[in-house]
């Protein structure tokens, strides 16, 4: 090995900044398997934020979607759990603790909303905290999946109340779970949905 | 112009906003003030010098990233290369239209050479030519890193990993080998 080389792969600050430009696909899959220094490299917060673990302090204009799970994860309902199911659903898969966007957002506002008896009503729930990939997904399965929903996912702007509104919009809030959507089609192994939301009273619907 | 001096005392006459680059030369220069002295660099051999310095043929702003250095060719698959990190069509097109000529020209130096280059953007403060390079497939239609292997066997790195700890790592991240 060169002079140089060495003095490389032996400099923390040099290995991290010559890290911090592979791919984030490479950042993730390779460089933590080469060995515990790499590994430990990989885990320091500048790429940890590199790598949408840890939120991003500094100010920028506009916001990045991790690629990573635009990549894998085009929409909720094409997630490729049928392929390698075991990959996604075991409890300690990294894309769990993703962060869905850097910086992510630290507002999240979940809507009901439920046309019924000639009237749009709505509930509301407020998440707080950076909104990871995994408490997205623990929060939208059982809003789309237990009843005949609609389903949409609103990014904000500076000013809004919050960063980001998830709203499931119902055809009717008594009608019982007709059809399980995500059944056979989005996971093998069942799983039990947890909704740990507080949500507030129904009422009417102002906003639609 | 501004007149630098390298490790190997060979002396480069430099137009000053391309020395400016530099963070380190940037303030020396404010330091001197106007001046004919010439600016030591002991870190930074002649020949890297003349690759960091590389005049106006490239891109305006020298911040590119590593983005010049994913190489580019589309048709061939290196045959060595685990099916995880074949990239899409799609991103390969674009990192193939992305890379222009002077980040091509720029890449065709040898391994020894990207080191030191290292080294002296390091020390000069050029932080956006550091690069990733000598982690990649040194062929030309690379497109992504090398496996774990490989690299710890370019570098003489050990694995200190147990076969257990190297397969907690991989379960966690396996979901992202789909694609």
């Amino acid at each position: 090995m060169s002079e140089s080389q060495d003095e490389v792969i032996s400099t923390p600050e040099l290995l991290e900044l010559t890290l911090s430009h592979l791919p984030i696909r490479d950042l993730l899959l390779t460089a933590p398997l080469v060995c515990k220094t790499w590994l430990a490299i990989t885990r320091t917060p500048a790429l940890q934020r590199i790598l949408f673990f840890e939120p991003d302090p500094s100010p920028r204009a506009a916001c990045t979607h991790n690629p990573l799970l635009a990549q894998n994860v085009k929409d909720i309902k094409s997630m490729p759990w049928s392929r390698v199911p075991d990959a996604f659903n075991r409890p300690e898969a990294s894309w769990r603790r993703m962060l869905v966007s850097q910086p992510p957002p630290q507002k999240t506002l979940v809507r009901e909303i439920a046309r019924w008896r000639g009237g749009v009503f709505e509930r509301r729930a407020v998440v707080d905290g950076p909104l990871r990939m995994g408490a997205l997904y623990d929060i939208i399965l059982p809003l789309v999946d237990c009843r005949e929903s609609a389903f949409c996912v609103r990014w904000h702007r500076d000013g809004d109340e919050s960063d980001i509104t998830l709203a499931a919009v119902y055809a009717n809030p008594s009608l019982k779970p007709r059809i399980r959507v995500l059944d056979d089609e989005f996971y093998t192994v069942p799983i039990k949905l947890k909704n740990d939301l507080e949500f507030g009273k129904w009422g009417p619907c102002t906003v639609f | 112009m501004v007149l630098l001096v390298t490790s190997d005392n060979e002396q480069f006459q430099t137009e000053k906003d391309i020395v400016e680059r530099s963070v380190l030369i940037k303030n020396m220069l404010e330091d001197v003030g106007e001046s004919d002295q010439p600016i030591p660099l002991p870190n930074v051999s002649s020949s890297v010098l003349k690759k960091v310095t590389q005049p106006s043929t490239g891109p305006t702003e020298i911040d590119v990233r590593g983005r010049y250095l994913s190489t580019a060719s589309t048709t061939v698959e290196s045959p060595s290369r685990p099916p995880i990190l074949e990239q899409s069509q799609d991103e390969t097109r674009k990192r193939t239209t992305d890379i222009s000529e002077w980040d091509q020209k720029f890449i065709t130096v040898d391994q020894e050479m990207l080191f030191e280059i290292i080294l002296a953007a390091n020390y000069l403060d050029i932080k956006s030519l550091l690069c990733r390079r000598w982690l990649q497939d040194g062929s030309q239609h690379d497109q992504g890193a090398r496996p774990p292997e490989e690299i710890r066997k370019l570098f003489n790195i050990v694995n200190d990993f147990t076969p257990e700890e190297e397969a907690q790592i991989k379960k966690e991240n396996e979901w992202a080998e789909d694609r």
